[in-house]
């Protein structure tokens, strides 16, 4: 048998029964996941799924036999978390939770979207706060708010500029941080060698 | 004089344990007569046992062979056959649980059946002889609901010579097949095959029919079962009544609408009723009387008949209720009664059905248009545990089958199509005839669990949504008729009559067989019996295969005319007692009476369990082989010189974990041999005070185990050993004893690898905790009063 028979054998065999995501489903509870009998209802109820190409089934079935391509699928962040497929699956499978998991691992193995972590790391680290209102482009908020009588910045850290490094020390210590900047590291170094296939490859057209 | 007779069992017992060494050390006990044979079961050694019983004038006997659960009563009957009372013999069991589980390690395993062998010549040394109870069965037999499962019962049971009472709740039996167009998957009309056995139980002169009626009250015990029957007023004098139901009906004024069951407000369900009188719906009637004036000097119909109370005494119970189907609106996503053309396949079948509505038209209900796309959604309320219905119902895949047949069969036109998560055409002939709908009949199957039911904005079409999982696309199909394959559900009152002849009732709520592979139709009540539905979804053959069961089963009971009452049942001692009334309300089986300010024990209801005597302050009661000091002396008896440590001492339920210890032996599974096992009816016999006795005599750990609790032989008896276990808990810290030296697990009879295991375990836990010390507990002696005062405090 050729090697790379054997590898594809193990891979969709082998993993199948022990797949690496399915097992981190299992240490954080969520077993159930093993109890799906892909009968479709999740993906059916998904409004999501209707105008992208999300398709919860899918996600859930390639967690399950170890398929690691679904952590770098774009469409496992369509997902709105409306609960219909919850509350739907005759197996009683938490499959929103399921899919809210697979983005924590996705993020912990690298894939992470650029927006996600712009957002994450230069919006929400560096003010503390999801929706900052202290920027340039962001006055018309503040004279929304005065409109209103009340003072042009929350009682937040944009009150309290020094509170910001707290923030970012509570993030640090939870491992936010960590989190962050593991995930860019993994995502350059991913870069960088698909950078490196792509140079190698082009040489080898060239000769 | 004791006899001891010792097996080899060729070489399974000998080959590990030293069989000459446990017969020189028994030989030097007093009174004790030790005889080795190598195979006891077999003829040459059931007679030599009965030789010497006579010779050596012994008069009890230990038998130290395999598990008493394969060759006990041959043992049993032996001894009785050489003249000693069956009762009288105590068993050791050095194969299942000993050889066959140490093999490696000899010497051990020695020890550990000298110590068994010690224990059941204690336990033997205090049994007293026990006769056998009779009680007389009355030769009749009361059936309760009338569709396929009690119709067919009935006609055995009759046919066998014996009264049979057969109760049905509607005005007419037959139940729901009777209202079927054809049954899968011969497509043989419903009706047709029903109609003559309906005839049949009606003209039988061994069979009443009460039909209309409603078991109210069930008393007594098996073989007198006293029961009232309350009997609904139809309004029509049944003696004068010729079933010409015309004329009253014909001049009727009041409709009552229905869309699949019109009918006027005297009028009978439908022509094929047995028996076939009309009756008047009181809801609906206004009185005028036109029927009366109708009926004339026939003068059948009374408008002033009241309920009735019928009481009769029988001695064997058939419960056949059947099933209802599942409410789909609970699914809201299917829309089911907001979208007239949802309907559900029971509502099919009266469209299908010549005798139905629509005269076997199948026409949309929204508009009376025949549909030229049909969609048939499965599983709509099965396999679904969001709605407790985790249960597959059997029969809603072939159902849908069958009505896609017969429309395509009429209307070749149609197009169908069925949305399946996993077909499961069970049964003979089923999967061919899946096969005859995809290949001659081209009904599509999609896999597929629909998510929604809509309706369409641009036409008065239905849209079904969902995802095919095999092309892994979604699809919103346009049709014209939807119909949900609804499963099916314990039939309507079905809580009630549990209560009312009390049995249990499993999660769903169907009647709980005895035992779902060998006593499938047998209840925990004795001589009460389960047909059909209701003790969970089946077709009709297999109901009526499991009516012909129960049937069989009642006439046994009929034809011997008697029962045995097993003789382990609670006893009564009456100057003990103080009325203190814990044991009334602890038993779960009607045993126990409190007459005339003094307690009495209505014996032909007890069931042994013992969880009565366990609570018994005074000891007031008490089943005999299993009372406290026979338990006790037996661990006593290993404890007085400890041989092995950490120690054991494990107290076993009859029913579950005695069976899978010995399965454990059969399947060879090795296991520590620190245990000495207490064979007991139910843990719930098991008083806490005899595990502080265990603990003050010296063991270092205590094992009860019992059956599951959704497998308990007496309904709650694991649950009330937990209930007790908690407060053992309690006392334990207050003694000061680790209460990691109890352990409380579910075993059952095929769980001989999790024996095993929690042996083990519970080993290497004690290990860790070392042996137990007299200084483990503040009071050396705890009192027991005290000890049971606080099991008592916590379970009232």
């Amino acid at each position: 048998m050729s090697d790379n028979i054997e590898k594809y054998i193990r891979r969709k065999v082998h993993k199948g029964s022990s797949s690496k995501i399915a097992q981190k489903f299992v240490d954080a509870g969520l077993e159930k996941i093993r109890s799906c009998i892909n009968c479709g209802t999740c993906t059916g109820s998904c409004p999501a799924g209707r105008r992208t190409a999300y398709r919860t089934r899918s996600a859930i079935r390639k967690a399950l036999t170890g398929d690691e391509s679904v952590l770098q699928d774009i469409d496992i962040w369509m997902c709105s978390t409306c609960y219909y497929c919850y509350e739907r699956c005759p197996r009683d499978i938490p499959v929103t939770d399921m899919i809210i998991k697979l983005r924590n691992i996705a993020v912990e193995e690298g894939y992470i979207l650029d927006s996600h972590f712009g957002l994450a790391n230069d919006i929400f680290y560096a003010t503390g706060h999801g929706v900052p209102a202290n920027a340039e482009n962001q006055k018309q908020w503040r004279d929304l708010r005065e409109s209103y009588g009340l003072p042009p910045l929350p009682p937040t850290v944009h009150s309290y500029p020094e509170a910001v490094e707290e923030c970012q020390l509570l993030m640090k210590e939870v491992g936010f941080r960590d989190l962050l900047d593991n995930a860019a590291k993994l995502k350059a170094q991913r870069k960088a060698e698909a950078e490196k296939n792509a140079k190698e490859e082009a040489e080898e057209e060239k000769k | 004089m004791i006899g001891l007779f010792l097996c080899d069992c060729g070489k399974n017992i000998s080959g590990v344990i030293d069989n000459a060494r446990l017969k020189e050390h028994f030989e030097k006990y007093p009174d004790l007569y030790v005889l080795g044979n190598q195979y006891l079961c077999s003829e040459t050694g059931l007679s030599e046992i009965k030789e010497q019983i006579k010779e050596k004038k012994i008069d009890r006997v230990v038998i130290a062979a395999c598990s008493f659960k394969l060759h006990g009563q041959l043992f049993r009957k032996t001894i009785e056959e050489a003249g000693i009372n069956r009762f009288l013999i105590s068993f050791a069991n050095i194969r299942e649980q000993n050889s066959w589980v140490h093999p490696d390690e000899p010497e051990k395993a020695t020890q550990k059946a000298i110590d068994q062998i010690n224990m059941a010549l204690e336990q033997v040394k205090l049994l007293e002889p026990l006769q056998v109870q009779y009680s007389t069965v009355t030769p009749a037999t009361l059936i309760i609901g009338g569709g396929i499962a009690g119709i067919k019962a009935a006609m055995v049971i009759a046919d066998a010579g014996y009264k049979v009472y057969l109760v049905e709740k509607d005005l007419t039996i037959g139940g729901h097949m009777a209202l079927f167009d054809k049954t899968f998957p011969t497509l043989d009309c419903s009706i047709c095959i029903l109609g003559p056995l309906m005839s049949e139980v009606n003209d039988h002169p061994n069979i009443e029919l009460l039909t209309y009626s409603e078991v109210e009250k069930v008393e007594g015990y098996v073989g007198n079962f006293d029961v009232a029957i309350k009997k609904h007023p139809r309004f029509i004098v049944e003696e004068n009544c010729v079933g010409c139901f015309d004329i009253c009906r014909d001049v009727c004024p009041i409709d009552v609408e229905d869309t699949f069951f019109p009918r006027k407000a005297i009028d009978v369900p439908y022509p094929q009723a047995i028996p076939l009188f009309p009756n008047i719906m009181e809801d609906y009637c206004i009185g005028c009387k036109a029927c009366q004036q109708a009926c004339g000097d026939r003068d059948a119909i009374d408008f002033d008949q009241k309920t009735e109370i019928v009481n009769i005494n029988i001695g064997t119970i058939i419960v056949a209720t059947g099933f209802k189907t599942f409410d789909p609106t609970l699914l809201s996503e299917l829309n089911y009664q907001r979208y007239p053309d949802v309907i559900t396949t029971m509502q099919m079948e009266r469209l299908l059905n010549s005798d139905g509505p629509t005269k076997g038209k199948v026409v949309r209900p929204s508009n009376g248009k025949p549909p030229k796309k049909v969609s048939f959604i499965l599983c709509v309320g099965s396999r679904n545990k969001q709605i407790n219905h985790e249960y597959c119902s059997q029969v809603c895949c072939n159902v849908a089958i069958k009505q896609a047949v017969l429309l395509k069969n009429e209307h070749p036109d149609i197009k169908i199509n069925i949305y399946y998560t996993d077909i499961r055409a069970v049964g003979k002939n089923c999967e061919e005839f899946y096969n005859r709908a995809r290949e001659v009949f081209g009904i599509r199957f999609i896999k597929s669990n629909v998510s929604a039911v809509l309706k369409s904005d641009t036409s008065d079409e239905l849209l079904v949504r969902g995802e095919d999982v095999i092309e892994a696309h979604l699809f919103e199909n346009k049709t014209d008729l939807v119909v949900l394959a609804v499963g099916t559900e314990p039939a309507e009152g079905t809580d009630k009559l549990s209560q009312i002849l009390n049995i249990s009732q499993d999660p769903y709520g169907f009647l709980l067989e005895k035992h779902l592979k060998v006593k499938p139709s047998e209840t925990s009540v004795n001589g009460i019996y389960l047909a059909g539905m209701i003790q969970g979804p089946k077709d009709i053959p297999s109901s009526i295969a499991q009516a012909e069961s129960a049937a069989a089963k009642a006439i046994s009971l009929i034809a011997a005319g008697r029962v045995e009452l097993d003789p382990h049942i609670v006893y009564f001692d009456s100057e003990k007692c103080d009325l203190c009334r814990l044991c009334l309300n602890i038993c779960g089986f009607n045993a126990i009476e409190i007459k005339n300010n003094q307690l009495n024990i209505i014996q032909a209801n007890c069931t042994g369990c013992g969880a009565c005597a366990a609570m018994c302050p005074n000891d007031a009661l008490f089943i005999p082989s299993f009372t406290k000091p026979q338990i006790s002396a037996q661990f006593k008896s290993v404890l007085e010189e400890k041989k092995e440590s950490p120690l054991i001492v494990g107290f076993l339920c009859n029913w579950c974990s005695y069976l899978g210890a010995d399965l454990a032996g059969t399947s060879k599974l090795k296991y520590p041999t620190n245990i000495r096992s207490v064979h007991v009816m139910c843990t719930a016999m098991l008083d806490p005070a005899l595990v502080f006795d265990a603990f003050f005599n010296g063991a270092d750990g205590v094992l009860i185990a019992g059956c599951h609790e959704q497998d308990c032989h007496y309904k709650e008896g694991f649950i009330k050993a937990k209930t007790r276990y908690e407060s053992i808990k309690e006392m334990l810290a207050e003694s000061g004893i680790n209460e990691k030296r109890v352990k409380i697990v579910s075993i059952s009879a095929g769980e001989g690898e999790k024996f095993a295991q929690t042996i083990s375990e519970f080993k290497e836990e004690l290990e860790k905790l070392g042996p137990i010390k007299p200084e483990e507990y503040k009071h050396e002696v705890m009192r027991e009063e005290k000890v049971k005062e606080k099991a008592h405090l916590d379970e009232i």
